[in-house]
C-alpha cells in the first residue's frame, strides 16, 4: 500500500524530531490531508513550533511563521504593494501568509482586523490586496495557536471564526519519560528544519485528492448528521454544531481513514474525531456552565446517546 | 393535495364501500316508514357515486340526475302514465304548487311527491359529501360515526333491529378508515405510494377485520350490565304508555296473553305499595286455555258467593289471629285487583260492589273504569301438609277428569316431545305433588336461562312451550310457567296459569313499618296445580324466584320427609348412574379403541379447545423463554442452505448481534461495532468477533461487498454462535 507507506513515513519523520505526540501529529496530518486548519490551544513551550516545522519539512513544504502582536497590521500578514521607481509601477511584496504551512502564533493577541485577514485567507485559499486576488499556494495549512483566553490583553476569536478551524487540539505536557527523552535528545538532535523531506508536495496533493475519495456510506453520513443534530438539541447547549462542522467532520474522517489505510469511514473514526472537530463550535448555556457541565461532557454524552448505525439501510 | 393520485381500482373499491355504508342509512327508512320503491333510492345513490367516480362533468351529470329524479317521482306517484307528457306537466305543476306552499310556510300541505324529491336531493348532496370525504379529506370518520350513531338510535328507539347492520357498518367503516389512512399519509408527505406496497400495508388490516368480524359473530354475547334505558327515557319524557300496542313485547301487567314471547321490557314505574308482614304473591287472575302461542280465558259465570260489598270499616277493626292483613295502595290503575293467597275479605273506605270470578279468581269492581285506590284485604295464608301432599295419587284424579277437563286440555298440535319429556321427568315420582315438584325443579338444573330480552317469538308453525323447552331455553316467567302448566297437563295433572305480581321489594317507612313496593317489573306469572283432596296449589318454576311463600311444611313431618326424600333420591341416582354406565358401554362398543381411552368429559369441544389453547400457550411461552437455546441452532442450520455472499453474511452477522444481545452481551446504542467486538473477544479470549466485524464493516461502511472469504467467515460465525449458545 503505497499511500499508507508515505503517510507512515511522514509520521515517523515527525517522531524523529519530536518526542511522543503521535496523536497530535496524526491529527495535524489528518487536518492537512482534509484541507482544514488547526487551532492549538495551549501554553507555550510544549513543542508546537517544532512539530509544525518538522511536518513542513517532512513534506518539503515552505514553512512560514507569523508571531501575532497587538500592533500587527493586516498588511503585515498579507503583503503590501510598493512603488518601484525603476519600473514605474506598484510591485506586490507578498506577506508571510503566502506559503504552504503557516504557524500563526498567539492568534488571539492581535486585533480582530488582522485576525480576519488571516482567517479569510484560510477559508478561501486566496487573498485580496488592492483589488487583486492572489491564489495561495497549495497545499495551504495554517496551524494557529492561542493562549487560553482567560489571559489578559487578548482578543478572543469570535464564534464565526472559530468555526473555520477544522480541529481544536490541546497539546498537553509530555509525560515524565518523554520529557527526559526531550532533554536527552537536545544535546545531539538535528533541528526540525534540517529534517529531509520524505514526500514531495505533489505527493501530498495526490494524497489530499485520495482523501476526498474515501467512501462514506450513507449510514455513516447519517450518523455524523445525527451527532451534529444531537449537539443542537442537547439541553445544555446554547449554540450547536453548524453544518460546516458536520462537513468538516466528514472530511476529517475521510483523511483519518486514509491515514489508517482504509478506503472507507467507520463510525469509530467519527467517534474518535468528533471531540476535536466539534468542541470549538459549541457554546454552552451560561447556566449549564455554572452548574458544572463542560463541552467535553456534552460530547461524551452525545457519543454515548446517538445510535451507531449497525444495520444495512435496506434491511428492515 | 391533488398531485398524489389514487389508484383507480382502489377508488372503485372505496366508492363501493361508501355505497354500502350509505345503503345502511336507507334500510331503516324502508322498514320504519311506509316508503316503497326503496330500490330507486339505492339506484340513485349508486348513480351519483358512479358519476363522481367517473368524473362525469356537471353539464352531463346534473341533467341525467334530474331526469332520473323526475322519472322516479312519476313512476312512484303517477303509476300508470308515468312516461307521458301529462305526467311531466303534473310534476311541474306539483313543484310549482309546493314552492308556493314553502313561501307561505304551509309545511303540512307539501305533497309526498315533493318531499320525495327533496329526499333525492338530500341523497345527491350526501354523495357529493362522500366524494369530498374520500378524495379530498381522505377520512370518513365523520360519516362513519354518524352512521353508527344513527343506527344505534334507530335500534334503541324503534323496532328496527340493527344488530347486523351495526356489524356491517363497523366492518365497512373500519375498512374505509384503514384504507384511506395510508392515502392521507401519502398525500401529506406528497409521496406516491406504489400500489404493491399499499396492498402490503393494508393486507393485515383486512385480515384483522375479518378475524374480528368472525369472532364478533361467533362469540356469545353477555347480557348488558346496565338495564335498558329506553323505558326510563320514555317514562321521563312522558311517553310511558301501558305498552300493549307494540306487537310482541311486554311491559308490566297486560291482560292480553294471546301472543307470548318477545322481550319483557323493563319498566320500574310503581304499580302499588303493600303494607303486609310477609312476602306475598299477588294473584290477579288465572287462565286455562293454552293455544300454543299464548293463553286465553273463556268468559265465565260469576260466582255469587264471593260477591260482596266493600265494607267501609277500614281501620280500627280487630284482626282475628289466623288472618293476616294487607293494605294496598294503588299508584297505577289496574283493571283487576291483586290480592294475596288465602283471600277472605276486602275493605275500603268507599263502598263499592266487588265481584270475584270463581274459576279465574279475578277480583273486579262493578265499576267500569280501572281505579287507583287504597284497599285492605284480609287473608289466611294457606298451609299445606307435606304428609297429605305425599299421599296424593294419580288415581284419585281419574275420577275428576270430566270436571277438570278445562285444566287438562292441550292443543292438538302440541309436539310429542313435550309430552315425552314430561313423562320422563315424572316417571319415578310416586305422588301428584312430587310429580309437580319434579317438573318445577327441572328448569333450574337443565341449563335454562332467565332473560327478559332476546326472547323468541314462536313462528306460525311453532309451539311457544316447545320452542322454549327444546330450542331457546331462554326466557322469563311466562315461558317457565306456561311450560310447566303444559307439562303438568300432559301427564294428567290439572293445572292453570296464574298472573299477577311478584312480592316486590321490601322497604320500611318512617315508622319502621314494613312495606313492599311493586313495580311493573314485578309483573309475574306462575302455576297452580290441582292436588286431589287439597285443592289448587301454587308452584314457582321460574328460575331466580324463590317460590311462593305460602307453601308451608308441617315441621314434624318435614324432618322425616327429608330423610325419606334422600332415601328416595339415592336409588334414583344409582339407577341413573347404572343407566349412564350402560349407555357408555354401548357407545364404547361402537367406537374405535383410541377414542375409548379418552374420558367422557374430555370429549366435549369446550374442554378440548381449552386444553389445546393452554398447550399452545405453554409451548409458545416455553419456546420464547428458551429461545436463546434453540434459535441459534435453527439459524445456523437454516443458513447452511443459503448461498455464500455478502447478503447472506450480513443477515448472519445481524442475527449474531441479536443472539449476543439475547444471551446478555448488550451493546449500548452509542458503542461502535469494533469496540463491541473487542469487548466480546476480550470476554471470550479469541478474535473471531473482531474478524467477523471487520468483514462486516468493510461490507457495510465500505460498500465493498465482494472478495471476502465467505466460507471461512461462515465457519467462524457458526463456531461463535454455537460456542456462545452453551
Amino acid at each position: 500500500m503505497l499511500h499508507k507507506e508515505k503517510i507512515d513515513a511522514i509520521l515517523a519523520n515527525i517522531e524523529r524530531t519530536i518526542v511522543g505526540k503521535r496523536v497530535i501529529s496524526e491529527l495535524s496530518l489528518t487536518a492537512l490531508l482534509a484541507g482544514g486548519h488547526v487551532l492549538l490551544e495551549d501554553v507555550p513551550g510544549v513543542g508546537k513550533t517544532v512539530m509544525v516545522k518538522s511536518l513542513a519539512a517532512s513534506i518539503g513544504a515552505e514553512f512560514k511563521r507569523i508571531q501575532f502582536t497587538p500592533d500587527l497590521l493586516p498588511s503585515d500578514v498579507l503583503g503590501v504593494s510598493i512603488y518601484n521607481p525603476q519600473r514605474m509601477e506598484f510591485e506586490f511584496r507578498p506577506g508571510p501568509i503566502v506559503g504552504n504551512i503557516i504557524l500563526a502564533d498567539e492568534i488571539n493577541r492581535t486585533s480582530p482586523k488582522t485576525q480576519a485577514a488571516l482567517l479569510e485567507g484560510m477559508e478561501e485559499s486566496s487573498i485580496t490586496i488592492d483589488g487583486k486576488t492572489l491564489q495561495l499556494p497549495q497545499p495551504f495549512f495554517v496551524m494557529a495557536t492561542q493562549n487560553p483566553i482567560e489571559y489578559e490583553g487578548t482578543y478572543p476569536l469570535p464564534e464565526a471564526q472559530m468555526d473555520r478551524f477544522l480541529f481544536k487540539l490541546k497539546m498537553g505536557y509530555p509525560t515524565r519519560d518523554e520529557e527526559i527523552e526531550v532533554l536527552a535528545r537536545s544535546e545531539s538532535q538535528m533541528t526540525a528544519e534540517l529534517t529531509a523531506p520524505v514526500i514531495t508536495l505533489d505527493d501530498l496533493l495526490e494524497l489530499q485528492v485520495l482523501a476526498t475519495k474515501v467512501i462514506v456510506d450513507v449510514t455513516v453520513k447519517s450518523y455524523i448528521v445525527d451527532c451534529a443534530t444531537a449537539t443542537r438539541d442537547h439541553p445544555t447547549v446554547y449554540l450547536g454544531v453548524s453544518p460546516r462542522g458536520s462537513l468538516g467532520l466528514m472530511k476529517a474522517c475521510q483523511a483519518y481513514a486514509l491515514i489508517n489505510g482504509r478506503n472507507y469511514v467507520t463510525p469509530d473514526d467519527v467517534q474518535y474525531l468528533l471531540p476535536h472537530a466539534f468542541s470549538h463550535r459549541i457554546i454552552l448555556h451560561p447556566d449549564a456552565e455554572y452548574s458544572g457541565h463542560s463541552i467535553d461532557n456534552v460530547l461524551v454524552d452525545v457519543i454515548a446517546k446517538v445510535r451507531v448505525p449497525i444495520m444495512r439501510t435496506n434491511a428492515l | 393535495m391533488k398531485d398524489v393520485r389514487i389508484d383507480k381500482w382502489l377508488l372503485v373499491l372505496l366508492y363501493t364501500l361508501a355505497f354500502f355504508m350509505t345503503i345502511e342509512w336507507l334500510k331503516p327508512v324502508e322498514e320504519l316508514t311506509d316508503t316503497g320503491h326503496i330500490i330507486l333510492f339505492y339506484g340513485f345513490v349508486g348513480l351519483a357515486l358512479l358519476f363522481g367516480l367517473l368524473r362525469v362533468p356537471g353539464w352531463i351529470g346534473v341533467p341525467i340526475k334530474v331526469i332520473y329524479i323526475t322519472l322516479s317521482l312519476q313512476y312512484v306517484f303517477l303509476e300508470k302514465d308515468w312516461l307521458s307528457a301529462e305526467a311531466l306537466k303534473m310534476t311541474m305543476l306539483d313543484v310549482q304548487q309546493n314552492f308556493s306552499f314553502i313561501w307561505s310556510g304551509e309545511w303540512m300541505s307539501i305533497s309526498y311527491m315533493f318531499r320525495t324529491g327533496l329526499f333525492f336531493i338530500l341523497l345527491w348532496m350526501l354523495c357529493y359529501l362522500i366524494r369530498f370525504w374520500i378524495e379530498y379529506r381522505k377520512s370518513v370518520l365523520l360519516f362513519f360515526g354518524m352512521t353508527v350513531i344513527f343506527l344505534s338510535v334507530v335500534d334503541t328507539f324503534t323496532s328496527f333491529d340493527a344488530s347486523f347492520a351495526i356489524l356491517r357498518v363497523m366492518i365497512i367503516g373500519l375498512l374505509l378508515l384503514g384504507l384511506l389512512f395510508p392515502l392521507r399519509l401519502s398525500a401529506k408527505t406528497k409521496t406516491q405510494l406504489p400500489i404493491s406496497s399499499y396492498l402490503k400495508v393494508t393486507a393485515p388490516l383486512v385480515g384483522l377485520l375479518l378475524f374480528v368480524a368472525i369472532v364478533a359473530i361467533l362469540v356469545p354475547i353477555k347480557e348488558p350490565v346496565w338495564p335498558d334505558p329506553v323505558p326510563f327515557i320514555r317514562s321521563a319524557a312522558g311517553l310511558g304508555d301501558g305498552g300493549n300496542g307494540e306487537g310482541v313485547s311486554k311491559v308490566g301487567y297486560d291482560p292480553d296473553d294471546t301472543q307470548l314471547g318477545g322481550p319483557f321490557k323493563q319498566d320500574d314505574s310503581l304499580v302499588f305499595e303493600a303494607y303486609v308482614d310477609s312476602r306475598q304473591y299477588w294473584k290477579m287472575e288465572t287462565k286455562s286455555t293454552y293455544t300454543s302461542k299464548g293463553w286465553i280465558q273463556d268468559s265465565e259465570e260469576l260466582n255469587p258467593e264471593s260477591q260482596g260489598r266493600f265494607s267501609d270499616l277500614i281501620g280500627g277493626q280487630v284482626l282475628v289471629p289466623p288472618r293476616e292483613r294487607a293494605d294496598v295502595e294503588m299508584y297505577e290503575p289496574l283493571p283487576i285487583l291483586p290480592y294475596p293467597y288465602g283471600f277472605e275479605e276486602l275493605q275500603t273506605t268507599e263502598g263499592f260492589l266487588y265481584v270475584q270470578e270463581e274459576g279465574t279468581g279475578k277480583l273486579t269492581l262493578n265499576y267500569d273504569e280501572p281505579l287507583d285506590m287504597t284497599y285492605r284485604t284480609e287473608f289466611v295464608p294457606p298451609e299445606y301438609s307435606l304428609k297429605e301432599l305425599r299421599e296424593t295419587d294419580m288415581d284419585s284424579l281419574d275420577s275428576m277428569k270430566i270436571e277438570m277437563d278445562e285444566y287438562l286440555s292441550l292443543p292438538e298440535e302440541l309436539p310429542e316431545r313435550v309430552r315425552d319429556l314430561a313423562e320422563e321427568l315424572t316417571a319415578s315420582a310416586p305422588s301428584v305433588y312430587q310429580k309437580a315438584q319434579a317438573i318445577e325443579r327441572y328448569f333450574a338444573r337443565s341449563g335454562f336461562v332467565y332473560s327478559r330480552d332476546k326472547v323468541a317469538v314462536p313462528e306460525k308453525d311453532e309451539d311457544y312451550v316447545d320452542q322454549f323447552l327444546f330450542e331457546t331455553k331462554r326466557g322469563y316467567c311466562d315461558n317457565f310457567s306456561s311450560s310447566m302448566v303444559v307439562m303438568l297437563r300432559s301427564v294428567g295433572i290439572p293445572a292453570r296459569w296464574v298472573k299477577g305480581f311478584a312480592p316486590g321489594e321490601l322497604k320500611r317507612d318512617d315508622n319502621e313499618e314494613k312495606y313492599y313496593t311493586v313495580t311493573n317489573n314485578q309483573a309475574h306469572s306462575w302455576v297452580e296445580a290441582y292436588m286431589p283432596g287439597i285443592g289448587w296449589m301454587p308452584f314457582e318454576p321460574t328460575i331466580g324466584f324463590n317460590g311462593v311463600s305460602n307453601v308451608n311444611f308441617d315441621i314434624e313431618v318435614a324432618e322425616d320427609d327429608l330423610k325419606e326424600q334422600e332415601q328416595i333420591k339415592r336409588p334414583e341416582n344409582k339407577k341413573k348412574q347404572e343407566q349412564e354406565k350402560q349407555a357408555a358401554k354401548r357407545k364404547n362398543a361402537q367406537e374405535p379403541w383410541l377414542l375409548q381411552i379418552i374420558p367422557e368429559w374430555l370429549r366435549s369441544w369446550t374442554v378440548v379447545s381449552v386444553i389445546i389453547g393452554v398447550v399452545i400457550a405453554l409451548v409458545g411461552i416455553g419456546s420464547y423463554a428458551t429461545r436463546k437455546k434453540w434459535l441459534p441452532r435453527l439459524v445456523v442450520r437454516r443458513s447452511r442452505s443459503k448461498s455464500e455472499g455478502w447478503e447472506t453474511f450480513a443477515i448472519q452477522y445481524e442475527q449474531l448481534l441479536k443472539h449476543l444481545n439475547r444471551i446478555g452481551v448488550k451493546k449500548p446504542a452509542g458503542m461502535t461495532l469494533s469496540i463491541y467486538a473487542k469487548e466480546v473477544d476480550r470476554m471470550r479470549g479469541d478474535d473471531k468477533m473482531s474478524t467477523l466485524t471487520a468483514a462486516y464493516e468493510t461490507g457495510l461502511y465500505g460498500q465493498r461487498e465482494n472478495n471476502q472469504n465467505w466460507t471461512e467467515l461462515r465457519k467462524m460465525w457458526e463456531d461463535l454462535i454455537i460456542e456462545t449458545t452453551g
